[in-house]
């Protein structure tokens, strides 16, 4: 049953995608996608009830993935590489042709040496040399659900989209059959990536991922969209490099591959930790920080946002930058109590502190959504860098309401540049008496990432709670204080100005909304609201069992609950995270007061106060200005250019990024 | 528990009281010191009571709901802090209000309201840092970040993040828009009618949003109480200094740009807490 539930999660998806891609018609892809969505939906549900399991390497799907994934694994990088050649980037090339070398070496010369080693041993002894290929632990299954849902909810939303992006562009040949199955291909590759134990094949999903979203950035093949799709395309391969590198470096120092093996392997050294793991341990990390588009490499990801707003949602929320945390946060048991673990968190907290300065300088709104949701990975990476029970369980939580919330305000934008054909938050003032519903969602969307009592701001409450343990702790919590004063500045300044209506009376106007799109985004905001009220349940079904098994502790003794639950929600030494009352209040608080305001009347309508001179025409608000004429009243926005400009501060931003990079890398050399 | 409910209940039900009274004599003071006369120290109930009579008029629906949110979000911060609640989610409860509060003024199309807003959020950016690191602080040294911790210890806190007691007094300054931070809320340099984020809020509104504030300021008067928790009449004294201190400063200054504040104020009271926590971090 697990094989089957696992082929549904990853081959499926490609299949589906391939007979997307052949298929020329529209009428079978939409089914197809539909089809497809559900099936991964329900896949990854069942799956997530049989974690823990795992899949042994020598029976059932993975022997029959072997031999191909190792085939496709030298066939992808040669593509690369020919993508290299083709567009004349020298870069992706070099970086092609490197990883190419590097993988011969390791399957042709080092893995075949290494399997003689367990033939010589007892039968007994062999059976139990054979790792698992598929590792379904809490972490791997939240992640799956994260991939399969949201992605699937994005990818419905794409069938209205694309036909409105295609028909605004007036492309005469259709290029959505591949679109579509680069999105199947993705999530396919993601579901891999989350389950696979091997770092080979690790290694195999994350390369596929990295081309996925090169040709989904590059998708409307304008000159911005290929320049910045080879950007995305060569900072990944050096992340892929990286990647490569660590496991050379593994196969040569531990003899195996899988992380199961290697973890157990470190657990039998009591408690003492080869120092030498640290150098793969780095490059592991660093190919995560390239994926997860962590400073230095945010250009990437900014930069992906020529592709149509689907694309973005995509990788922002469910897939490929999930990647990076994710191995983090995998990993974080492998490199705890050590330099690397505190540069780690630094890193991290660097980024979110960063990138949230860079969102407070910007009006565009994808741009705004691009660096929040990179400051948020720097904020998980620094919970794995604390790496505490109770850190790791706040970077989990992070994970899974960041994707929610942000895959629904990515959709939103999306609707909305279609609508009034801007992205600028400017342009968005008074939305809601344009669109009132989209507003709404809109607005809801960025109340969930920042205020109490939704789920993001749980994590980050867990977060900071977290981190008076972790070692460093005085800067990192300075950096994660001011991160969460900017969160809210550029949060709540973008949800202020859409609401503005020139009605007294509180009342949703009507919204025709796409019969894909707007389902989508009111079943991300139901999920968001949802989810957070069960916040505990889902910390004690996915978080919990996840976190329980990262932490080391000595033989013998039982890991200590991260938190408990009880007082209305969660509680730990530190703290009480009582979710439910505060829901409820607040939701009881939030009801009464548009109840009442309800009940207020147009009679009181009066125009805002321009030092006595205010009048309107045309429904337009203004005063009467020189020469008894009309002027429309005009604001905009402190985008505090002189503070967080892109241009003023990205220079420093990158330069401190490298600078920690950089003793990350000379620390564990040395 | 249900002592601690009572308590909460308790608190919450005599804090506007307080809050008020505390405004009326700080109005008083205040012409003292500018030698006037000043209010009766009840002036600020009945500047209330006569705006929760007028008939409401509003620009928009958002800035009725915004200050019932406000107002309710100070009365559940307020709540929480005499449960003795979790610090950090007392400040995350404030927040609401805060936030609330200034997208009712952004959902408005008057220049005033809207640089007003802005300021606020410069403000918010100003003293939320100072707060997190704070409440930080006092985990570090009690262990815990529920306030039952705080009245447990032994010795003040004062003795022991005495750079942090600082810290909190600036961001209790620019959190009550006490002069030199009272540049969200003042917008014509000379009469002070218009009143930034407040412009547009009036008549029942207003009040709601002024009895918040004095929800706001019994709330931060106990956070500092938390500093000498060992004994009533320490508790007592030190907030008494710490208001005058207040009064006193919002009297002899002048309002000064939001730049000022996010370079010569945000940013050394950074080091301060940093030092501070390094401090406690190294005793450890």
């Amino acid at each position: 049953m697990l094989d089957i539930l696992i082929f549904f999660c990853i081959i499926f998806p490609v299949i589906a995608g391939g007979v997307a891609f052949l298929d020329k018609g529209n009428s079978l892809q939409k089914r197809l996608l539909r089809v497809s969505g559900i099936v991964l939906v329900i896949a990854s549900v069942l799956l997530a009830f049989y974690a823990p399991a795992t899949l042994s390497s020598s029976s059932g799907l993975a022997p029959a993935m072997k031999t191909p994934i190792i085939v496709l694994d030298f066939a992808l990088l040669a593509l690369i590489f020919y993508i290299g050649f083709r567009r004349r980037h020298n870069l992706i090339m070099m970086l092609a042709a490197a990883q190419f070398a590097g993988m011969l070496i390791l399957e042709w010369v080092m893995l075949p040496g290494a399997q003689v080693a367990p033939a010589a041993g007892e039968a007994a002894k062999a059976a139990a040399v054979v790792p698992p290929a598929f590792v379904l632990d809490s972490l791997a299954a939240t992640m799956v659900l994260i991939v399969s849902v949201i992605g699937s909810l994005i990818a419905w939303y794409a069938i209205g989209y694309m036909k409105e992006h295609e028909e605004h562009l007036q492309l005469g040949n259709s290029a959505q059959p591949r679109f579509f199955a680069v999105i199947l291909l993705f999530l396919g590759a993601m579901n891999g990536l989350a389950l696979a134990d091997d770092l080979t094949w690790v290694y195999f999903f994350w390369e596929v991922t990295t081309l996925c979203s090169f040709l989904l950035i590059g998708h409307d093949d304008t000159a911005e969209a290929n320049k910045n799709a080879e950007r995305a395309l060569w900072m990944n391969m050096a992340g892929g490099l990286a990647f490569v590198v660590a496991l050379l470096y593994l196969q040569q120092a531990v003899g195996t591959l899988s992380i199961t093996f290697i973890a157990e392997k470190m657990r039998g050294a009591e408690g003492l930790r080869p120092t030498l793991l640290l150098i793969p341990m780095v490059a592991l990390c660093f190919a995560g920080f390239t994926k997860s588009a962590q400073a230095p490499f945010q250009s990437w990801l900014t930069g992906a946002m020529v592709a149509p707003t689907p694309v973005s949602a995509l990788l922002h929320s469910s897939t490929m930058v999930k990647a990076g945390v994710y191995l983090v946060l995998r990993l974080a048991p492998l490199y705890a109590a050590s330099y690397v673990s505190t540069l780690v968190a630094i890193c991290g907290a660097f980024t979110f502190i960063a990138m949230a300065a860079l969102a407070a300088g910007q009006s565009n709104g994808k741009k705004i959504l691009a660096y929040s949701t990179i400051s948020n990975l720097g904020l998980i990476i620094a919970c794995a860098g604390i790496n505490t029970a109770a850190s790791l369980a706040a970077g989990m939580m992070l994970l899974i309401f960041h994707a929610v919330s942000k895959a629904l305000l990515f959709l939103c934008v999306g609707s909305i540049e279609q609508k009034i054909g801007s992205r600028d938050i400017e342009d968005m003032r008074g939305l809601f008496s344009v669109m009132p519903r989209t507003a709404l969602l809109t607005t809801f969307g960025i109340i969930t990432m920042m205020l109490p009592p939704f789920g993001m701001l749980l994590a980050k409450w867990m977060a900071l709670e977290s981190a008076v343990e972790a070692s460093a702790m005085p800067i990192l919590v300075a950096m994660l204080a001011l991160g969460s004063g900017l969160t809210v500045l550029f949060w709540a300044r973008w949800a202020g100005i859409m609401l503005g209506s020139a009605n007294a009376r509180l009342s949703v106007g009507s919204e025709t909304m796409d019969t894909f799109m707007g389902p989508v985004l009111r079943a991300l905001a139901w999920g968001a609201a949802i989810f957070s009220f069960f916040a505990p349940i889902i910390y004690i079904w996915l978080v919990e069992p996840a976190v329980h098994g990262m932490v080391f502790t000595a033989a013998g003794a039982e890991n200590p609950l991260a938190y408990v639950p009880g007082s209305g929600g969660l509680a730990n030494s530190y703290g009480v995270f009582a979710v439910y009352p505060i829901y409820l209040l607040l939701g009881l608080g939030f009801w009464y007061a548009w109840r009442e305001t309800k009940k207020h009347g147009e009679p009181g309508l009066t125009l805002p106060y321009l030092s006595g001179l205010q009048t309107s025409q045309d429904d337009k608000v203004g005063f009467i200005g020189p020469m008894k004429g009309f002027v429309e009243a005009k604001s905009g926005n402190y985008y505090l250019s002189t503070f967080f400009g892109e241009d003023r501060i990205s220079k420093t931003v990158n330069t401190v990024a490298i600078a920690l990079l950089v003793m990350l890398l000379g620390g564990v050399l040395q | 528990m249900i002592v601690k409910l009572f308590f909460g209940i308790v608190g919450l039900a005599i804090a506007p009281f307080l809050g008020g009274l505390i405004s009326g004599l700080d109005r008083r003071i205040t012409a003292r010191m500018q030698s006037r006369f000043g209010p009766p120290v009840l002036q600020p109930f009945y500047d209330v009571l006569k705006l929760l009579g007028k008939t409401p008029s509003a620009v928009n629906a958002w800035l009725i709901l915004c200050s019932y949110f406000a107002l309710m979000s100070s009365a559940f911060a307020v709540f929480l802090f005499f449960y003795q609640a979790d610090l950090l989610l007392i400040f995350f409860v404030m927040t609401v209000g805060a936030v609330f509060q200034v997208m009712g003024a952004l959902s408005v199309n008057s220049p005033f309201s809207q640089t007003g807003a802005q300021r606020e959020l410069l403000q918010m950016l100003a003293y939320e840092p100072l707060l997190i690191i704070v409440f930080i602080g006092i985990a570090l040294k009690t262990g815990s970040f529920s306030i039952e911790s705080v009245y447990a210890q032994e010795s003040p806190l004062l003795y022991s993040m005495p750079l942090l007691f600082i810290a909190l007094g600036v961001a209790l300054t620019i959190k009550l828009r006490k002069s030199p931070f009272d540049i969200s809320a003042s917008h014509h340099g000379h009469q002070e009618i218009v009143r930034g984020v407040l412009t547009e809020y009036t008549g029942p509104q207003l009040a709601m949003l002024e009895i918040a504030h004095w929800l706001d300021v019994v709330l931060i008067l106990g956070l500092c109480s938390l500093f000498w928790a060992t004994s009533w009449v320490g508790m007592l004294i030190l907030i008494v200094i710490t208001y005058f201190v207040e009064m006193l400063i919002d009297n002899i200054t002048a309002r000064l740009t939001w730049k000022w504040m996010l370079e010569r104020v945000l940013l050394p009271s950074m080091v301060l807490c940093i030092l501070n926590l390094l401090w406690l971090y190294a005793l450890k």
